[in-house]
């Protein structure tokens, strides 16, 4: 059924099934309809009113005691530097003001070269990177070769912009390390941040979240791209360890992968709490 | 309210028995806990009549795949699903706050837990519902074992953790309007598949 799709071949349901009956058949595809690329618009419902921005900040407090909390990821950050990307989040996902988990995965690994990160409601970033691994997916079959960030964050801009104003809530960035040199663009690792007005923009260093406020002013203080791998590691957590330690809304565990030219590596995922008891005994930065 | 825990071979499901409207008590024997066709538990609290039409639509492409492919759902394969079917109605949600728990396939207890748009996590053990501040946090003492003079993550048999959750429910039930008159406790093993308990609570 995949290599129907990617060759483009639209009715691969009569492909299979030719010789059952295609009158049950065809009640069960309009029971159970297949989500792909194509009719994603046809398969999130649309609300039976005009606002849904509105309507769904309005139970996000209290309406006639429905309260609607969606669960929001918090401090995410990413830089480049010579040797690759540095990727680190946290952990902790809220629905107002309630913990509702300790240890999400803010991290989405798209593919074995690809990062995407979670910030802002984790419904969102979940669903819309897991579109776009499909749709990564099918262009490297389609074209033999590794789609580049900038493709893969363009990708998920557009289909972003569709739905823009109607309450989407996501700041994720796209992270991985372009192979071949093609067209003129930068080889190498490639780190765009898309957010949920269709914004996708390319840097060395982003953070993104509740927590970024604090997240910046550790890594603007120490950033060099010239820095060692070991020393991005400690600035990265450090980072995200200040932030959870200031951010109500940040915290738990925090989570560190490399972006390097074979591909993603996890580096660790330890308690901020243990790291700032060891940060407050121990006075040395770096920078 | 509905808490799960799950363990090496086996997960445990409760839910209490009292469904309300506006200190009302509509019913004393509805539980929050729903079979489903693969022998999975679905937990859903929140608004009934999207709780309703969730389990109904679940059936049916539960139904669906097991006739495309001649095998029955895997309780991870059915929480990806959920979640893609609660972010279908993004932008006007089903008010429910669900958990789907089972087995994997390597016969270890398995919870996922959604919020109410779709978002999925795979947890050690849940709670939803209106107890869900009184209760959670006895959870995590008494299984992460966190700020305890002991702490660590704590083991139990199926039989320890049936008896820890009658108890944090008669507990519970003495500070909640809405937790009350049984609890209904559901065992999930590979061997004896589900095997139901009722316990009685207070009924004022």
């Amino acid at each position: 059924m995949a290599l129907a799709s990617v060759l483009g071949y639209k009715s691969n349901d009569d492909f299979s099934r030719s010789m059952k009956c295609s009158k049950t058949d065809d009640s069960i595809d309009r029971f159970d309809e297949k989500l792909n690329i194509e009719n994603i618009s046809k398969f999130i419902t649309l609300p039976p009113f005009s606002d849904p921005a509105k309507y769904l900040k309005m139970v996000n407090d209290n309406v006639d005691r429905v309260r609607i909390q969606f669960l929001k990821g918090t401090t995410t950050l990413a830089f480049k530097f010579r040797n690759g990307v540095i990727v680190a989040v946290d952990s902790r996902a809220t629905a107002g003001g309630f913990i509702a988990s300790g240890e999400v995965k803010k991290v989405i690994e798209i593919n074995p070269y690809l990062l995407g990160t979670m910030a802002g409601g984790a419904a969102d970033c979940a669903f819309w990177e897991r579109v776009l691994a499909r749709h990564c997916r099918i262009y490297e079959l389609r074209n033999k070769e590794k789609i580049s960030v900038a493709a893969a964050s363009k990708i998920l801009a557009n289909m972003i912009f569709e739905y823009r104003g109607m309450g989407l809530s996501m700041g994720t960035m796209i992270v991985g390390w372009d192979k071949r040199f093609r067209f003129c663009y930068m080889k190498g690792p490639g780190l765009y941040m898309v957010s949920d007005d269709g914004e996708r923009i390319s840097d060395n260093l982003f953070s993104v979240g509740s927590g970024s406020i604090y997240a910046y002013s550790v890594l603007d203080a120490g950033y060099k791209y010239e820095m060692s791998t070991a020393d991005a590691i400690d600035l990265g957590r450090r980072a995200i360890v200040h932030a959870a330690h200031r951010d109500a809304a940040s915290g738990n565990i925090v989570r560190i992968y490399h972006m390097k030219e074979t591909g993603w590596e996890k580096i660790e995922e330890e308690d901020t709490n243990n790291y700032m008891y060891r940060y407050r005994q121990d006075e040395t930065m770096n920078f | 309210t509905t808490v799960a825990i799950a363990g090496d071979d086996y997960v445990v499901v409760a839910s209490d028995t009292r469904l309300t409207e506006n200190y009302s008590i509509q019913s004393r024997t509805h539980s929050n806990v729903y079979k489903l066709h693969n022998n999975s538990l679905l937990l859903s609290t929140g608004f009934l009549g999207d709780v309703l039409t969730l389990k109904k639509t679940l059936d049916g492409r539960i139904k669906t795949y097991e006739y495309t492919h001649n095998k029955q759902i895997s309780t991870p394969a059915l929480a990806q699903m959920i979640s893609i079917m609660m972010y279908g109605r993004r932008f006007f949600p089903y008010y429910t706050n669900t958990v789907v728990t089972g087995l994997d396939n390597e016969g270890k207890g398995c919870i996922f837990a959604f919020d109410p748009v779709g978002s999925m996590t795979q947890q050690g053990y849940a709670c939803e519902g209106s107890a869900m501040p009184l209760i959670l946090p006895i959870l995590d003492a008494n299984i992460l074992g966190k700020n305890t003079t002991k702490p660590g993550l704590v083991k139990r048999t199926k039989e320890e953790t049936i008896k820890m959750i009658k108890d944090i429910y008669m507990a519970a039930c003495e500070r909640n309007v809405e937790l009350g008159d049984g609890v209904v406790i559901h065992t999930l093993t590979k061997d004896q598949g589900i095997t139901t308990d009722i316990h009685p609570l207070r009924k004022d």
